[in-house]
């Protein structure tokens, strides 16, 4: 097979003895080397000249147009006219081979039924070299609509191919859509065989003159291009009544598009965002309500709000005491029973020299109200629906082996007391979950029994969520203190400031 | 209206506090290096709140402070006034000055108006700063946890006593000050391509990171802010390696206020320790080290002489500490604690974000981290931690965990935040 390299130069003087020394000294013998100027203004005609074996070929000034990529690919066609090779390979003068890049890529061309080949390049920038990645794997589908393709210069193709391609994407339209995107396209969807080769057999230098160095990523040249390369895709495949999804792609870029290169459109736009970000965030915090709450309330009128007056979170019936006893900035929370489902809060005054003074908070209804004292600070709440007594009466479940199930037969007129203590008896079972469980099935336990049932099943899991076998329970006895022996001085639903008596 | 009258005077009395004044830096600019302005300003806030912190603990009266700082603002208000129409004041960043203004006074209003107290603050942290606002000192401290540092009670009573309404939530305001600050001079330490997007992605952080249960009077939120101020000074000693005084010093004053905010920062003044004692290098090194090592000291010693129990979480770490481990059931716990460390990602919206991002650029760029990889030896340290604290609690289990993950996770939140901008500056793309 003979091959046929087309070489298209503008300007690259300086790295033309490079890239023909790389042709002319492939490990390939078959070669045909064909160089067209596309009307240079330094000396690069000069050097490529003192190469023996280089067809050379000059584009007349009168036929050059503008822009680059209409004359490279004018002297593409023009060059392949002259060829005789039955592959063609594309190289930028300012790019090399590998010397056995055309021996691989040939032997590829006679083993398979390929029409074009892709090789990925090393970058070259100064004297450094390193290996472009192959994106092709991680690419995003919806944000990037486009199939990574490498720069022309790792291109080669079967002649008939070739010649098919240049007839079908020669238009004069889309000045920025170069001929390695155009092959891409032709690739990926007329003839469906666009592969590229995990192998790096072409150098591509990158310097401030080439094109892609204009095109910084996310730069407004960039999505003109895109732009650019969108339209040309969708008019190449409009034309050969090829139907292609619409894309996210698309809309994006002609977004950006649409805002580049007007600072004032685009100050205007981010202004705008910003705008919009901040009232969403004023409307998500309800920053409006809570401005006319601060000014149409009182810092108390707000706590009421914060709190409710009489609830869990209560601080309204202590500024109400605060205000109605005179007791200004001494009266605070002082403990608070952080329990899943308290029934009722203590405050004391803050003073620590009085601290007699109890405000006792029960939201949940009227029923009489026990408190157990643990220490001089703390306490904790018992609540028994109907009796103002209570019995005491010791709990132990036994195995019931067969069983998962165990049976607590609690009579009404006993309370169950938050302090249940799990004795472990078997170290596989998990203390805690199995105490989380139990304080969830207390709560259970006292809706029946305020619904006056007579038996309560509760089921203990182990830390492995299955039900455990070895579980003891006991109920612990502790001293209580009664409402009675306190003196009401003040009631407000179910809000009561109390003094011992 | 007197109120937001007197919240919008309050906010704006803060900000004035903390403009690019250099009366501070005395002896800092030998070398003549033109530090930015929101550097001055963090440093004139890690000084005011140093400041605050030197008063708390040797008890000096409120007063004497309240003047010192009220100097302090007369000082830069004047200065503000005198350079009023000078070209070289702030003027690029007096956008930046406004946008922290404005959202801290949004916060203010939102905590001006929900009063509700959760249940630590109930509990201990309204209960100490009672106690400093009724000028008692630490030392009257019978609250249930009196081995709990003091310091940003005594902020929030400090700014309680000293505003015109005498309302408690003003100290809290100050927290907020602090919170949009640090997270605007982190970003800061970007450098955008337009300001526009630094303005975007501070509100962003907001938008997703604000709560108001994290200004209701618990600390979590101030270990937050000095942690980015940390990781700022970070980025600028180890990525930049700077060797500028102010960052030493800006890093030192903000781990002195880590370490009296929560009994938690020890970890984060651990990780950090670490981390200078392995990516810094020369005179810099032990200056850090040994101050480290002396302000612990200082913290330690003031808990001597003052008889504080100073048992680090006696709730967490029983007194038969190897009996109690034996009798766990560690396998199931730290199954248990590594689920809910994923929960408690997922819950954290910008942690949750970050670690997408750091993934996907992991994929683009699987060397990019190596310059930033003494932020994963602190992540690293700082699970450690929690992995270790969560499993051997005595507190109730799970439930502590549970409840307590959202708000330890809040505190490193944004621990990733520079090296995922970095990449995009890196990439042209901010």
């Amino acid at each position: 097979m003979k091959a046929s390299i087309i070489v298209v130069n503008y300007n690259s003087e300086k790295y033309i003895e490079q890239c023909l020394n790389s042709l002319i000294n492939q490990s390939y013998d078959n070669i045909e080397i064909i160089f067209f100027d596309d009307c240079s203004t330094d000396r690069s005609l000069e050097v490529a000249k003192q190469f023996k074996h280089v067809k050379i070929l000059k584009n007349l000034s009168e036929k050059r147009t503008k822009y680059g990529s209409f004359n490279q690919m004018f002297g593409l066609r023009e060059s392949y006219k002259i060829s005789k090779g039955d592959i063609i390979f594309t190289l930028d003068s300012d790019d090399f081979y590998n010397l056995d890049k055309v021996k691989s890529i040939i032997q590829i061309f006679k083993d398979t039924s390929k029409k074009i080949i892709v090789d990925m390049p090393t970058i070259v920038v100064n004297d450094k070299k390193y290996l472009m990645q192959n994106r092709n794997l991680s690419k995003i589908s919806t944000f990037n609509h486009f199939n990574f393709f490498p720069q022309q210069s790792c291109f080669s193709y079967r002649r008939d191919v070739f010649a098919d391609l240049l007839e079908d994407v020669f238009f004069l339209k889309y000045p920025n859509v170069w001929f390695d995107f155009r092959a891409s396209i032709y690739g990926n969807y007329i003839i469906k065989d666009f592969s590229i080769l995990d192998e790096y057999l072409t150098y591509y230098r990158k310097t401030q003159k080439n094109v892609s160095s204009n095109f910084d990523k996310f730069s407004d040249k960039w999505w003109s291009r895109r732009l650019e390369y969108h339209r040309y895709e969708q008019e190449y495949l409009k034309n050969k009544n090829i139907k292609i999804n619409t894309n996210i792609d698309f809309y994006i870029t002609k977004l950006m598009n649409y805002l580049k290169n007007d600072k004032k459109k685009k100050n205007k736009i981010e202004f705008i965002i910003l705008l919009l970000l901040l009232f969403v965030l004023i409307f998500t915090l309800e920053i409006p309500r809570k401005f006319f709450n601060v000014i149409r309330l009182t810092y108390d009128e707000r706590l009421n709000i914060s709190y409710d007056f009489c609830s869990n979170r209560s601080v309204g019936f202590i500024n109400y005491v605060k205000n109605k006893h005179d007791i200004k900035t001494s009266v605070n929370f002082i403990n608070y029973i952080g329990v899943r489902n308290p029934n009722w809060i203590f405050f004391k005054r803050h003073n620590k020299q009085d601290d007699e003074l109890y405000i006792l908070l029960n939201y949940n209804n009227d029923n009489e109200i026990f408190l157990e004292r643990i220490d001089k600070n703390t306490f904790r709440y018992n609540f028994d629906p109907k009796y103002n007594h209570r019995i005491f009466k010791k709990i132990i479940i036994e195995n019931s082996k067969n069983s998962d199930t165990y049976e607590i037969s609690i009579q009404n007129n006993l309370s169950i007391s938050k302090n249940i203590v799990i004795t472990k008896l078997n170290s596989k079972i998990s203390q805690s979950s199995a105490e989380i469980y139990l304080k969830e099935s207390t709560n259970k336990i006292m809706q029946s029994m305020q619904k006056q049932e007579k038996n309560i099943t509760i089921k203990v899991k182990n830390n492995k969520n299955k039900l455990s076998n070895n579980l003891k329970i006991k109920i612990k006895l502790e001293h209580i203190y009664n409402i009675r022996d306190y003196d009401i001085i003040e009631k407000i639903n179910n809000c009561y400031l109390v003094v011992r008596k | 209206m007197i109120e937001i009258f007197n919240i919008f005077i309050f906010v704006l009395l803060v900000s004035l506090l903390i403009l690019p004044n250099k009366s501070l830096l005395v002896n800092l600019n030998k070398k003549n290096i033109k530090y930015s302005n929101f550097e001055i300003s963090s440093l004139n806030l890690l000084v005011i709140l140093n400041i605050l912190w030197f008063s708390s603990v040797i008890d000096i009266n409120k007063f004497y402070t309240f003047l010192f700082i009220l100097f302090f603002l007369t000082i830069n208000v004047i200065k503000l006034l005198y350079n009023f129409n000078k070209k070289d004041l702030f003027k690029d960043e007096i956008i930046s000055y406004l946008l922290i203004f404005f959202i801290t006074f949004l916060i203010s209003i939102i905590i001006a108006h929900d009063l509700f107290f959760s249940h630590d603050v109930r509990l201990f942290w309204f209960e100490k700063t009672i106690m400093f606002y009724n000028d008692f000192f630490v030392t009257s401290d019978d609250t249930i946890k009196p081995e709990y540092p003091h310091f940003g009670t005594y902020l929030w009573a400090f700014f309680w006593k000293f505003n015109f309404l005498d309302y408690e939530y003003f100290g809290r305001i100050f927290y907020a000050f602090i919170y949009t600050f640090s997270i605007y001079f982190l970003i800061n330490k970007i450098k955008f391509k337009k300001d526009f997007i630094k303005y975007f992605i501070f509100i962003f952080i907001i938008f997703l990171n604000f709560k108001i249960k994290w200004f209701d009077g618990r600390q979590d939120i101030l270990l937050f802010s000095f942690n980015l101020f940390a990781f700022a000074f970070l980025h600028e000693l180890i990525f930049n390696k700077s060797v500028q005084k102010i960052h030493v010093i800006g890093f030192l004053l903000t781990v002195n206020l880590l370490m009296w905010i929560k009994i938690e920062s020890i970890l984060y003044i651990f990780s950090y320790f670490v981390v200078i004692l392995y990516y810094i290098k020369g005179h810099k090194k032990l200056v850090l080290l040994f101050s480290i090592i002396f302000l612990l000291l200082v913290k330690y010693l003031f808990y001597e002489y003052y008889n504080i129990v100073a048992h680090i979480h006696r709730d967490v770490f029983p007194s038969n500490f190897f009996t109690y481990i034996k009798n766990l059931d560690l396998l199931g716990r730290v199954t248990q604690v590594f689920l809910w460390y994923f929960v408690g990602i997922i819950r954290n919206p910008i942690l949750l974000i970050s670690i997408i991002f750091l993934f996907f650029i992991f994929l683009e760029n699987k060397k990019y981290y190596i310059k930033h990889s003494y932020l994963f030896l602190i992540y690293f340290i700082i699970s450690i931690g929690i992995f270790f604290v969560y499993t051997i609690t005595t507190y109730d289990f799970p439930f502590h965990m549970i409840g307590s993950f959202g708000r330890v996770f809040l505190q490193f939140s944004l621990i990733f935040l520079i090296p995922i901008l970095k990449f995009f500056e890196y990439k042209k793309m901010i």
